[in-house]
């Protein structure tokens, strides 16, 4: 695993879920998923309604949430999302979306991304990564999906300060940005460890970033540098 | 030709052998058009070509004559001419009484205003307006000029609201304007469209024949001039009573401009429906291929990459994963095969909407019957919408009613086709609601069909959609 599990974790044992998801055969799916790689998945619903409801009756670690619920099948998902940080900001949250809608993302991942992820569905057809990032959520890292990463590279208004990146650096920039740690991105690109924290530190000299120690305060610095604000 | 052959046969035998071979030529030039009717025999090929232009060069041609006195006089024998006469002297008798009953109506409303009465009398003397008016569209219609009289709002009441409608209502004020123009046009026109017959009338009776002018008259003047009017009678009739009628149309008939202007605005609320319907429709697609397949096919894959992991260290689990994604596969493509059904149904095409209805009948949890006129031969326009009409019904139907049976009906109606679905469900069916019903209505109207649904809260419902049997081209 990339991420250290977070102390409180091994104290309280598996990790307590709540999976929402409308249809029936991914519910399924996740929930024997979870369950079989060692999660306590403590409620399966299909809707944003029953979903508040749960975290409400169950105070889990961990939500995974669809997006697009009923009734009307658009947003229902992101808005329980972020009603969940609201309220109990420390239970992370994994929106799965079906497609990269930046609106989505947008609105989840302004503000602290600690213990937040936002991950396209087809993710979760590689199982270990998938589990990988679950894991990172929970113990209080981000993951963002890579499509979502690149659609803000893309729109980004720094374009020129990234033209100066090798593109050796874009990609560490990148796996930053998704919420990977130094070793993840290592495995990732299969380097060495020393060889990402120089790649690291030539990002934020180039970009005038300051290095900041943990990982998701990394993140939230690169999303909020790409977004130009 | 036999005639032709003839001619030739018995000129020849009567023929002058003096003939010379070199007029032989010059004859067949001079072979006359068989067209003219009662000419004398065409002259043989061999002789006597002069004939026929002797006979015109030594006097009258008697033929010729006779064929234009014909054309001259022949309208004098159609309906056409005298309807027309008619039609001009009718109107013009009628005008003052029309225009009398009018103005009687409206002193005495107009009188009674200061005592309040007359503002009842109001609406009555324009629905008398009204059917004062309706006199001369008869009239204009007996003579052959159809008139589509421009619609009136409709009053309903003789209150204050429908006076203040009467009153405001231009249409209504040119039917006033038209009985009160029409007491003096009506009596010139006809004046003018009878002008040849009180001529021929007045040469014959008056100082012709048997009139004070005797004789003489008769000779020098009057009979070249009877033989003139009595053939225009019947044209300048018919030419005065089409301006009449284009005058009527002009106060009383449809606004063509109006007529148009309404067609577009209907044309333009078609379109949006249509561009609704079609972007409704498209988001039902989409959400159909994301929240059903693409959901089936995460799962698949979740199954497959759980069976990955398991597959070295319990390969039973593994084995039951796989066939557990291969079950998924199975409802994907039935999905697929559905949505796709929805979209174009290859079965219309191929054998017709009575197969395509009872293939989407026939995979309803309930009995529905389908009933399709044997005689009915739709093109694939008309039946594409039929289908799509009825699909979306019975979607409706399962989805929402609770019914029992349902029932499709396709039955042929004059020009229309009707489509009616029949359900015994709860009922409440809200057209205002429900991308269903309204993907159905757009759908009627973009051809110019009409569509009602009867949904009692309790039910049962009944949706009847009609729609021509000829979708066609719109052009106004």
């Amino acid at each position: 695993m990339a991420e250290v599990a977070h102390p409180a974790d091994a104290s309280a044992g598996a990790l307590r879920t709540v999976i929402a998801d409308d249809s029936v055969l991914l519910r399924d799916g996740l929930v024997r998923l979870l369950t079989d790689s060692g999660f306590d998945v403590v409620a399966a619903v299909g809707d944003a309604d029953a979903l508040l409801d749960a975290v409400t009756e169950h105070s889990p670690d961990l939500c995974l949430v669809d997006v697009r619920m009923p009734p009307t099948h658009t947003d229902e998902g992101l808005r329980a999302a972020i009603e969940i940080r609201r309220r109990h900001p420390d239970i992370a949250v994994l929106v799965l979306s079906q497609y990269v809608e930046e609106r989505y993302a947008g609105e989840l991942l302004t503000g602290d991304v600690a213990g937040v992820g936002y991950l396209l569905k087809d993710r979760v057809i590689d199982v270990d990564d998938f589990l990988v990032s679950v894991r990172r959520v929970a113990n209080g890292g981000s993951a963002i999906d890579a499509e979502v990463v690149s659609q803000i590279l893309g729109r980004s208004q720094r374009s020129s300060d990234l033209d100066r990146l090798t593109p050796r650096e874009r990609e560490v920039l990148t796996l930053m940005a998704e919420g990977l740690s130094n070793g993840g991105i290592a495995d990732r690109l299969v380097v060495s460890h020393g060889a990402v924290e120089k790649h690291i530190s030539n990002v934020f000299m180039k970009l005038g970033l300051d290095v900041e120690e943990s990982s998701h305060r990394r993140v939230l610095a690169v999303l909020t540098y790409l977004r130009g604000s | 030709m036999t005639a032709s052959t003839d001619s030739v046969m018995s000129s020849s035998s009567g023929s002058s052998p003096a003939a010379g071979v070199e007029r032989e030529t010059g004859a067949v030039n001079q072979l006359p058009p068989p067209t003219r009717p009662g000419a004398p025999t065409p002259p043989p090929a061999d002789g006597q070509p002069a004939s026929p232009a002797g006979a015109s060069e030594e006097g009258w041609d008697w033929d010729r004559a006779r064929e234009l006195a014909e054309t001259w006089f022949r309208p004098l024998t159609a309906a056409e001419g005298w309807k027309a006469l008619l039609f001009l002297f009718v109107s013009a008798v009628a005008a003052p009484f029309l225009f009398a009953a009018m103005v009687a109506l409206g002193t005495i409303t107009f009188g009674l205003l200061f005592v309040v009465v007359g503002f009842l009398l109001i609406v009555p003397f324009f629905r008398l307006v009204e059917v004062l008016a309706g006199v001369e569209l008869r009239l204009a219609a007996f003579a052959g000029h159809e008139i589509e009289p421009r619609a009136v709002a409709p009053l309903g009441g003789i209150g204050p609201r429908a006076i203040s409608r009467a009153l405001s209502d231009p249409v209504r004020w040119r039917q006033v304007g038209f009985l009160a123009v029409n007491v003096v046009l009506a009596f010139l026109l006809f004046g003018f469209g009878s002008f040849p017959l009180s001529l021929v009338v007045q040469a014959v009776f008056g100082d012709g024949i048997f009139g004070g002018g005797g004789i003489g008259a008769f000779n020098l003047f009057a009979l070249p001039l009877v033989v003139v009017a009595a053939g225009a009678i019947p044209r300048i009739a018919i030419w005065t009573a089409r301006q009449k009628a284009q005058i009527d149309t002009w106060f009383l008939g449809v606004d063509r401009l109006a007529a148009a202007e309404r067609r577009v605005s209907d044309l333009s609320i078609q379109r949006q429906d249509i561009l609704d319907a079609v972007a409704s429709e498209r988001r039902r697609i989409e959400r159909n291929l994301h929240d059903g397949v693409q959901q089936q096919l995460v799962a698949i894959g979740l199954d497959l990459g759980m069976a990955a992991n398991h597959v070295d260290t319990d390969p039973e689990t593994a084995k039951e994963l796989i066939g557990s994604a291969r079950q998924k596969v199975q409802g994907s493509i039935g999905e697929l095969r559905q949505l796709g059904r929805g979209l174009h149904p290859a079965i219309l095409e191929d054998r017709g909407i009575d197969a395509a209805l009872s293939a989407i009948v026939g995979g309803a949890p309930i009995p529905i019957s389908v009933h399709v006129d044997a005689d009915l031969d739709l093109s694939t326009d008309v039946a594409e919408t039929v289908y799509f009409i009825a699909n979306e019904a019975i979607a409706n139907v399962l989805k929402h009613a609770g019914a029992r049976v349902a029932s499709i009906h396709v039955v042929g109606v004059a020009a229309n086709v009707r489509v009616t679905v029949h359900d015994d469900g709860a009922g409440g069916a809200d057209p205002a609601r429900g991308t269903g019903i309204l993907g159905i209505r757009a759908r009627v109207h973009a051809v110019d069909g009409t569509f009602a649904i009867t949904s009692p809260v309790g039910g049962p419902t009944t949706l009847v959609a009609e729609i021509p049997r000829q979708i066609e081209v719109d052009r106004g």
